[in-house]
């Protein structure tokens, strides 16, 4: 759930710049132009598979339809003649395996979390990631899975309110309501919440996982009168708009627009963030054949795209070789900006793969308490 | 289900003498149509609640052994109670109003029900946050009054989830209620206050007992339409108020645990039954549906 959410939220910021005035739509023939300039393998691929008459990717909406389809879905088209559909109504892991399941498959290619997409490899519900089609170098190791890639990051920042916190806080401080009193807000579907309390609690980063889920539901419930929890990422923002809390446990991209919106009264630290690796997975028994599904995520890994991707709404560059593209100021905002992610702690997916069910229905439990 | 004095017992009891009219015919494909859309899943629903993630009672028992599904359990049964407690209070008193003043004035009145009764439930939540907030407009005013030095929580939390479902629930506690009401006939009111009875003792002995049938359609209907509340408590609670609706949904979409998922909504559907099955004793369900 949390990578599609994240997704969905880009989407928000992106329409919200948009209707800001603050981007303008990139047009096709930049992005046509981008991809013209990198050597890609469809041509001659061309005459192995049948080709499709369309691929359909799943997101959650919004104008991450707009993004995808046309940053990565017009190009595509004009390199092999296939048409690319994107669809956003959301692709949760509960609504694949429903698709998957009832042989109804149609989605050739989902956003998805790492952790959620080697749970539903498990449970044979995705078609494999060939590797002699999606190229290894373009992806951050160790993010390469059997039945997923990394395709883009996303991350809990800890953020907060210059005007009420002194100095830049950090996991303790967040949990400290005596030295810093205030509302804190974190993430109702708890990713990067018990992260963050075993951090605070003087668990060190490298001994984070596997997670002492007990020792940091105690230490969320230790300070729980004072935290607001919230479920989607407009709302993270708004409770900083409003001030009704002086820190929050938040995804990154909603952090660096309060900061723009605020003008630097709200931001956040890098340290210690739980960055989060997220990216696409190919539903078992898809329309347009797994090459094809294939080709389509090989696709998606030109990094200049990612760029341009990342411009039209936030979302972070998966191939490293995306961050010597970037802006001074586009690389300060990239979650996986070597500089930046060297300072953050990156979730384990395969320790969310084995526990994310049993461990969120705890949480759910103590939060709601 | 027994039908109460005065409807026609069709298709009750099973008694062979019913001559079924010719007309049934018509709603054969209708018929057909729910049972394929809408038995049939729910047959299916049921069946992932045995089979998910292995056949037996695996997820049923969880109703015993799981203390956070119990407790999920228990906030959703508290939460409703009270609000059908507060909505029926309210929904009373104005549908007490309606039945009572001047057709104008009922006419507004009716007008002021139903426009809340048709904003989406969206809508409402989100307005109460921008009246509920710290820095919402009620904590603003009453900090300007000097009434207040600190904001009143009244938001993500149990008080907030409250008042947004009372908010929604209290035109479908008027609405029976006042249909109940305008069934009585108001001269028994006077004659009892002719027969030297107080206004008081007139109502509370007269007037109410005559509205019961009402008072129980009316929460037995909000109580059965609480138990599905997904938006408001997700909006307003913020996060700590954990329902049975939303809770299903976690499980089917997010965790994926079908099983528990399925069994929750078995649980939920018996006990929507269950209430119906109660309230099919006092009052006529087909009266109460439209369906007469």
């Amino acid at each position: 759930m949390t990578a599609p959410k994240f997704g969905q939220d880009c989407v928000e910021i992106w329409l919200s710049d948009l209707k800001a005035g603050r981007i303008n739509r990139r047009q096709f023939l930049t992005a046509a132009a981008a991809v013209g300039a990198s050597p890609l393998l469809f041509s001659a691929g061309d005459a192995l598979a049948a080709k499709p008459a369309q691929i359909v990717h799943s997101n959650f909406g919004g104008d991450a339809v707009t993004c995808t389809g046309d940053l990565y879905g017009k190009p595509f088209t004009a390199e092999t003649g296939v048409n690319v559909v994107v669809d956003g109504s959301g692709p949760l892991e509960g609504t694949i395996q429903q698709m998957v399941e009832a042989g109804a498959t149609t989605w050739d290619c989902c956003d998805s979390d790492c952790f959620s997409a080697i749970r539903l490899g498990h449970k044979g519900l995705l078609e494999p990631i060939d590797y002699s089609i999606v190229d290894r170098n373009k992806i951050l190791a160790p993010y390469t899975y059997d039945y997923g890639v990394l395709g883009y990051w996303y991350s809990f920042a800890l953020t907060y309110d210059t005007t009420k916190v002194p100095g830049v806080p950090t996991w303790v401080d967040f949990f400290d309501v005596e030295k810093m009193p205030g509302k804190r807000t974190m993430w109702k579907w708890m990713n990067g919440a018990l992260e963050a309390a075993l951090l605070a609690d003087g668990v060190a980063p490298q001994d984070l996982f596997p997670l002492d889920v007990d020792r940091g539901l105690a230490k969320i419930d230790s300070i729980m009168d004072h935290i607001v929890f919230w479920s989607a990422g407009a709302e993270s923002q708004q409770l900083f708009l409003d001030g009704e809390v002086v820190m929050g446990n938040i995804w990154q991209t909603r952090s660096s627009v309060l900061e723009r919106d605020t003008d630097g009264r709200v931001t956040w630290s890098w340290d210690q963030a739980i960055a989060m690796p997220a990216g696409w997975v190919i539903p078992k028994n898809n329309p347009a054949g797994a090459e094809w599904g294939n080709r389509w995520i090989a696709f998606m890994q030109d990094p200049e795209l990612q760029v341009e991707v990342m411009g039209c709404f936030g979302q972070g560059p998966a191939n490293p070789a995306a961050v010597d593209l970037m802006t001074p100021e586009q690389r300060r905002l990239h979650v996986a900006a070597p500089e930046n992610l060297e300072k953050q702690v990156v979730a384990d997916t395969y320790y969310w793969a084995e526990n994310y069910d049993d461990v969120l229905n705890a949480y759910l439990d103590a939060i709601s308490a | 289900m027994t039908a109460s004095a005065g409807s026609v017992a069709i298709g009750t009891g099973g008694t062979p003498r019913i001559a079924v009219s010719p007309y049934a015919v018509l709603i054969l494909p209708l018929l057909a149509l729910l049972l394929a859309l809408y038995a049939y899943p729910l047959v299916k629903v049921l069946w992932i609640s045995f089979s998910d993630p292995e056949l037996g009672f695996g997820n049923y028992e969880k109703l015993i052994t799981a203390t956070g599904i119990r407790r999920m359990l228990w906030t959703t049964f508290k939460v409703c109670i009270i609000t059908t407690s507060f909505s029926m209070l309210f929904g009373y008193i104005v549908a007490y109003a309606m039945a009572h003043v001047a057709d104008r004035h009922r006419l507004w009145m009716m007008l002021f029900v139903l426009v809340p009764f048709w904003v989406s439930v969206l809508a409402r939540a989100f307005s109460w946050t921008t009246l509920l907030g710290d820095k919402g407009i009620v904590n603003t005013e009453l900090t300007d009054w000097g009434l207040i030095e600190h904001p009143i929580p009244m938001m993500r939390n149990q008080l907030g989830v409250l008042i947004g479902m009372v908010h929604y629930m209290v035109p479908y506690a008027v609405l029976p209620l006042y249909a109940a009401m305008r069934g009585i006939d108001p001269r028994v009111v006077s004659a009892a206050r002719g027969l030297g009875a107080g206004p008081f003792e007139a109502f509370w002995r007269v007037f109410l007992p005559l509205s019961l049938p009402g008072i129980i359609a009316a929460g037995v209907l909000v109580f059965i339409l609480t138990l599905g509340f997904f938006v408001t408590p997700a909006i307003l609670g913020g996060g700590k108020t954990l329902m049975i609706a939303e809770y299903i949904s976690a499980q089917i979409l997010t965790t994926a645990r079908w099983g528990v998922g399925s069994m929750c909504a078995v649980v939920l559907l018996a006990l929507v039954f269950l209430l119906l099955g109660i309230m099919s004793r006092f009052v006529d369900l087909r009266s109460l549906f439209g369906a007469k």
